[in-house]
């Protein structure tokens, strides 16, 4: 291994850090998601919702070719000003925020779902924040480091999923244009919440070793995460059937409990194991982006003390808000339309107007 | 230093060694486990005491068996001292498991027992106290498949006993110490029968100081146990007809009781909160997803349960005429321990709300 | 030096945080695996009384005696909702259950025909349970089948699961008989589930046939030999014995496999399935002709007679499917569901009844053992 030094990552780091913040612990739900409007063709819609992560990665290529030292949150400040600039730049903070909470309370569900049912929910948010605390607070690199573990274990997980294809049937996905196009738009729109968090390009790419290379950066994690997406919902359809799904919470931990391979007894927890080190993953890089925000809108001074504060926040607002599946969802169900088009609306404008206006805005105001 | 810490040991280790127990190899000692106390109506109007117990065997084989053996007498003294009389080995006491009561003996006042229990120093404060159906004697030749001894059998009863039904822990000889003379405290014991599935807990036994006055079943001792006690778990279920039902897997938590005084009158507020797990569901569909049905489930929940305790306060405060709910205790922290206040009275003619609040925190892996 | 000193009070500030939580916050505590009790099989009856249903769900467990040897024991539970049952085994439990190492679940006929989704609903909220339990079928009592001790068996749930996997080989079974297909199978849009049938006679447990379901009830149960008939139509893949008889002397066994093919042709209403069957076998027993293995003749004819002798009984079997049954127990109305489209409304099940099916049955011998005697 070679040793973690410098701040820049490689392209390759790159391509695993944007694959591990738009994969989440959705991925076990994402069939729920959408087989109750789209059916059996679900899995066309997963492949569809690809567009949204791909247009906001196009955005971010001629960005960061204008502008490649520069990311989003100094943009904004440019363009709008310090207060208007600042006030985005914190609503885009609030936004990754969400995602933070909603993910961290569905882990605890899961893991007190299924592994440990006697710990409480808030000794499983403590145990999960001091890993992704610590990560965080060692740097990008680290980050980058988790996420490649991160592939790896998607990669195993997509193997072992494989061992379902022998107990499902094809029969399950067929008819496969049964459903009106209109309903498979209508699907792969609300896979919006598993393709998000992309915006986040627009942070990291001023760290990327060779920012000319950010192209096939955005178009390899894309094209992994899309293909990732449509396979977990097609094998959940497959072994499940369009019927079964709507009765479950979590379609994929169902589908990996029946899967039968030779000489491995406990594959449950396995799976089980790769989905909370995939959670923890998540968590660390949102952590590291929340500071990174933060340290943009205000120079900090004090780390740790900083990590702690998020922390501590972060526990009070799952503890209070998002403790049940209920309440999770409920929350989500608002937030996520409006979170999802603040950001898109966000990318895009800073982009077309940073895109669009001739001279170098940030030379300028280098040069006053 | 050293020489004191070195000459220290030794004498201390003399002295362990001089008047410790003599030791004896295994195959010559009993170990009792159980010890039981009876009474019987002789021919001539006398009453007799028996006292069994059951005790462990063990064979050079490594084998380990159970006999029980019975001491009578006119008193407890004198039964006791026949008892002893008929073990032919070393025996070890401290090492009981259960005390097993009969119903008549209960029915007689306790006192006598308690009182001896507490003066020998080598009773073993943390064994279960039961009352049971019959002489104990045939409780403890009852043999009970899978098991060395019924006291065995017992005592794992009574260590399970609070996963389900509401029961609590606090059914140990300490407990009994520490609620039989207390101002408004009562003992509540549970009482165990011999029926065709085998040894079966079937109720509570109430007592009033050290009688006991009355069996419950074990569907008034569930909402019994649920008012007085706090931290239990148990299963509530509502029940429309035979297909359509809920079960509700509860915890009881932040028990509250209040107690004031409005016109001369007391008045006692129960507040309870009920979180858990919704284990079985063919009554509320959609329960999963929509909320609006969650609050509803919540609402009946919360209305039957409030109904339940105050049918059972009721018959309470017109039949039993105990306090068994331990409210005295919440009224004497109040009002101060006043002496001739009689508490199972005042409490029989009080008014007492209940309040439950019901959350339900999880919600399973789906709903088929 | 003041950095150091900083982060020192911080880590120190976390470490106490997190010894709060963990040590003050009250949480349930595992139990020890010493103190379970280890269920292995599970068994579903109802008995109606005056106030409505009670379900009564024993559990037979595994008990360990001093000498060593495993036994089997029964804990009962009795009420009126599934939940409330759990509560009062426990009544009569010194230990807790540990489920996950469920083999066998049984039902009674008398559940089965009042309805499984309760148990469905039950298990299907247990992250703990057993998938991989196999589901039977029982006329009386579950109660019946526990308490027989079976030689050379710890408990009569080793000895079902033991007979599931025989049966797959001789009767042409399928897989499909456990718990995770059942959730599978029963909500699905055309499918059934069907699950093995046991029953006691003189002491002795043997699978007497297969039990169809309609969606969670139990509709008809079926003979062995019925039961055979309808794997092969319904198994993709399956084996078994097979046998030609002339008289009870002169008769020829075949261990064969079957594959299954089915096409689904809609004319105008009407729906027709094409079942195509390819059944190759292994002759191991003989005593009807001479001349099998050295005369391609015979062996042709056989084979012809064979094939049109299967179809026979398959075509019986259709007819009293079609119109005594009333049950699609073969599946065919998923096919046509995953060509002509799902959630039409359309009951499959009525369908397939009045629709025409027709039955191809190719047969051929495989080998011919290591001659005749």
């Amino acid at each position: 291994m070679n040793k973690l030094s410098g701040n820049k990552i490689t392209p390759n780091e790159a391509v695993y850090i944007l694959i591990g913040i738009m994969l989440d612990l959705n991925i076990v739900s994402i069939a729920n998601a959408l087989v109750p409007i789209a059916k059996q063709t679900s899995w066309i819609s997963a492949l569809l919702g690809g567009v949204y992560p791909l247009y906001v990665g196009i955005l971010a290529v001629f960005v960061s070719r204008k502008y490649p030292k520069d990311n989003i949150l100094t943009l904004s400040k440019n363009i709008f000003g310090n207060i208007i600039g600042n006030i985005l730049n914190f609503l885009f903070l609030i936004s990754l925020m969400i995602y933070f909470c909603a993910g961290l309370s569905e882990v605890t569900i899961i893991s007190r779902t299924y592994v440990v049912p006697f710990l409480s929910s808030l000794k499983i948010y403590v145990s999960i924040l001091l890993l992704a605390a610590y990560t965080a607070s060692k740097g990008l690199k680290t980050v980058s480091r988790i996420c490649f573990f991160n592939f790896i274990g998607l990669i195993t997980l997509i193997i072992i999923s494989l061992g379902i294809l022998r107990n499902g049937s094809l029969l399950n996905v067929s008819p496969v244009f049964g459903v009106s196009l209109k309903k498979i738009i209508a699907a792969s729109r609300d896979s919006a919440y598993d393709y998000a968090l992309m915006e986040t390009v627009f942070l990291i790419y001023p760290l990327i070793e060779d920012s000319k290379k950010i192209k096939t950066i955005v178009l390899k994690s894309t094209a992994f995460i899309v293909i990732v997406y449509t396979w977990i919902t097609f094998i959940s359809i497959y072994y499940l059937g369009i019927d079964i799904i709507p009765k479950t919470i979590w379609a994929f931990v169902e589908v990996s409990r029946d899967i039968e391979i030779k000489n491995i007894t406990n594959l449950r927890y396995l799976v089980l194991f790769i989905l909370l080190f995939i959670s923890i993953k998540s968590m660390s890089i949102l952590y590291y982006l929340s500071l990174l925000i933060l340290d943009n809108i205000k120079k900090i001074k004090n780390k740790p003390i900083v990590i702690f504060l998020i922390g501590i926040l972060v526990i009070y607002v799952c503890k209070n808000y998002f403790k049940t599946l209920h309440d999770r969802n409920e929350i989500l169900e608002y937030a996520i339309p409006v979170i999802t088009i603040y950001n898109l609306s966000y990318v895009s404008v800073i982009s077309l107007v940073s895109l669009l206006k001739k001279d170098d805005i940030v030379g300028k105001k280098q040069k006053k | 230093m050293k020489r004191y810490l070195i000459i220290i040991t030794i004498l201390l280790t003399y002295m362990f060694y001089l008047y410790g127990n003599t030791r004896v190899p295994i195959e010559e000692v009993d170990i009792i486990v159980g010890f039981g106390y009876d009474v019987m109506d002789k021919s001539n109007g006398q009453i007799q005491y028996s006292v069994p117990f059951n005790s462990y065997i063990f064979k050079p084989n490594e084998e380990k068996l159970s006999v029980t053996k019975t001491g009578r007498g006119k008193n407890l003294t004198e039964a006791e001292q026949d008892r002893d009389s008929k073990v032919e080995r070393k025996y070890i006491s401290g090492l009981e498991m259960v005390y097993v009561i009969s119903e008549k003996y209960a029915k007689m006042g306790i006192k006598d027992l308690i009182d001896e229990r507490f003066r020998n120093t080598e009773a073993n404060d943390m064994a279960y106290v039961v009352v049971c159906k019959g002489n104990s004697e045939d409780i403890f030749s009852f043999q009970e498949l899978g098991y060395i001894s019924t006291s065995d059998y017992i005592y794992g009863l009574m260590k399970n006993i609070d996963g389900y039904n509401f029961f609590s822990q606090n059914y140990k000889l300490i407990d009994v110490f520490v609620r039989m003379d207390s101002k408004g405290r009562q003992v509540l014991l549970p009482y165990i029968e011999i029926s065709k599935n085998g040894l079966n807990l079937t109720g509570l036994a109430l007592f009033n100081k050290d009688k006991m006055v009355k069996k419950i079943d074990i569907k008034e001792a569930r909402i019994l146990n649920l008012l007085r006690e706090d931290n239990v778990k148990g299963v509530l279920s509502i029940r429309k007809d035979n297909k359509k039902y809920i079960d509700f897997y509860a915890k009881s938590k932040n028990r509250k009781v209040k107690c004031y005084k409005e016109n001369g009158k007391y008045k006692f507020d129960i507040n309870l909160t009920l979180t858990g797990e919704i284990i079985s569901n063919t009554l509320y569909e959609d329960i999963l997803s929509s909320k609006d049905v969650k609050e509803k489930f919540e609402k009946d929940m919360k209305q039957q349960v409030e109904n339940m305790c105050n049918e059972f306060i009721n018959k309470m405060q017109y039949q039993y005429k105990i306090d068994c709910l331990e409210l005295g205790r919440y009224g004497a922290a109040e009002f101060g321990r006043l002496k001739n206040v009689d508490w199972n009275e005042i409490v029989s003619n009080s008014e007492i709300k209940v309040n439950v609040k019901v959350m339900v925190e999880s919600e399973g892996r789906g709903d088929y | 030096m003041e950095k150091n000193k900083k982060n020192k009070v911080m880590i120190i500030c976390v470490l106490v945080a997190v010894l709060i939580v963990f040590f003050l916050e009250k949480s349930e505590e595992a139990p020890n695996v010493e103190e379970l009790d280890i269920a292995v099989g599970i068994g579903y009856n109802i008995t109606e009384k005056s106030d409505g249903i009670y379900y009564d769900i024993p559990f037979n467990v595994y008990y360990f005696q001093e000498n060593g040897k495993t036994k089997s024991n029964i804990r009962q539970g009795r009420d009126k909702t599934t939940g409330q049952v759990k509560q009062e085994r426990q009544r009569e439990s010194p230990r807790s259950y540990s489920l996950g190492f469920e083999k066998v679940v049984l039902i009674e006929e008398k559940f089965a025909k009042y309805g499984i989704r309760g148990i469905l609903d039950v298990s299907f909220n247990l992250p703990k349970f057993n998938n991989d339990a196999f589901v039977f079928v029982c006329r009386e009592n579950t109660n019946e089948y526990f308490k027989e001790d079976i030689m050379g068996y710890t408990s009569t749930s080793d000895f079902l699961y033991g007979l599931i996997k025989n049966m797959q080989d001789n009767w042409f079974f399928g897989e499909n008989y456990k718990y995770k297909d059942l959730i599978l199978i029963v909500d699905s849009e055309g499918r059934n589930a069907v699950l093995p049938y046991i029953e006691k006679e003189k002491d002795e447990i043997a699978i007497k046939g297969m039990a169809l379901f309609k969606g969670d009830k139990l509709k008809a149960v079926i003979d062995i030999n019925d039961a055979k008939w309808m794997n092969i139509l319904r198994e993709k893949k399956s084996k078994g014995l097979l046998t030609l008889k002339k008289n009870s002397k002169e008769y020829i066994n075949s261990y064969s496999s079957s594959q299954k093919k089915v096409k689904c042709i809609k004319n105008g209403e009407e729906c027709k399935f094409i079942i195509d069957l390819d059944i190759s076998g292994d002759i191991i027993s003989n005593t009807m002709y001479k001349d099998l293995f050295s005369n391609t003749e015979t062996l042709k004819n056989f084979e012809k007679l064979m094939a049109s002798e299967i179809r026979g009984y398959l075509l019986d079997f259709v007819k009293k499917m079609q119109t005594d049954y009333r049950v699609d127990c073969l599946e065919l109305g998923k096919i046509a569901a995953a060509k002509y489209g799902r959630g039409t409304g359309v009951d499959w099940n009525e369908v397939v009844c009045r629709s025409e099916i027709e039955i191809n049955v190719r047969f051929k011998v495989n080998s011919v053992g290591r001659g005749e005697y």
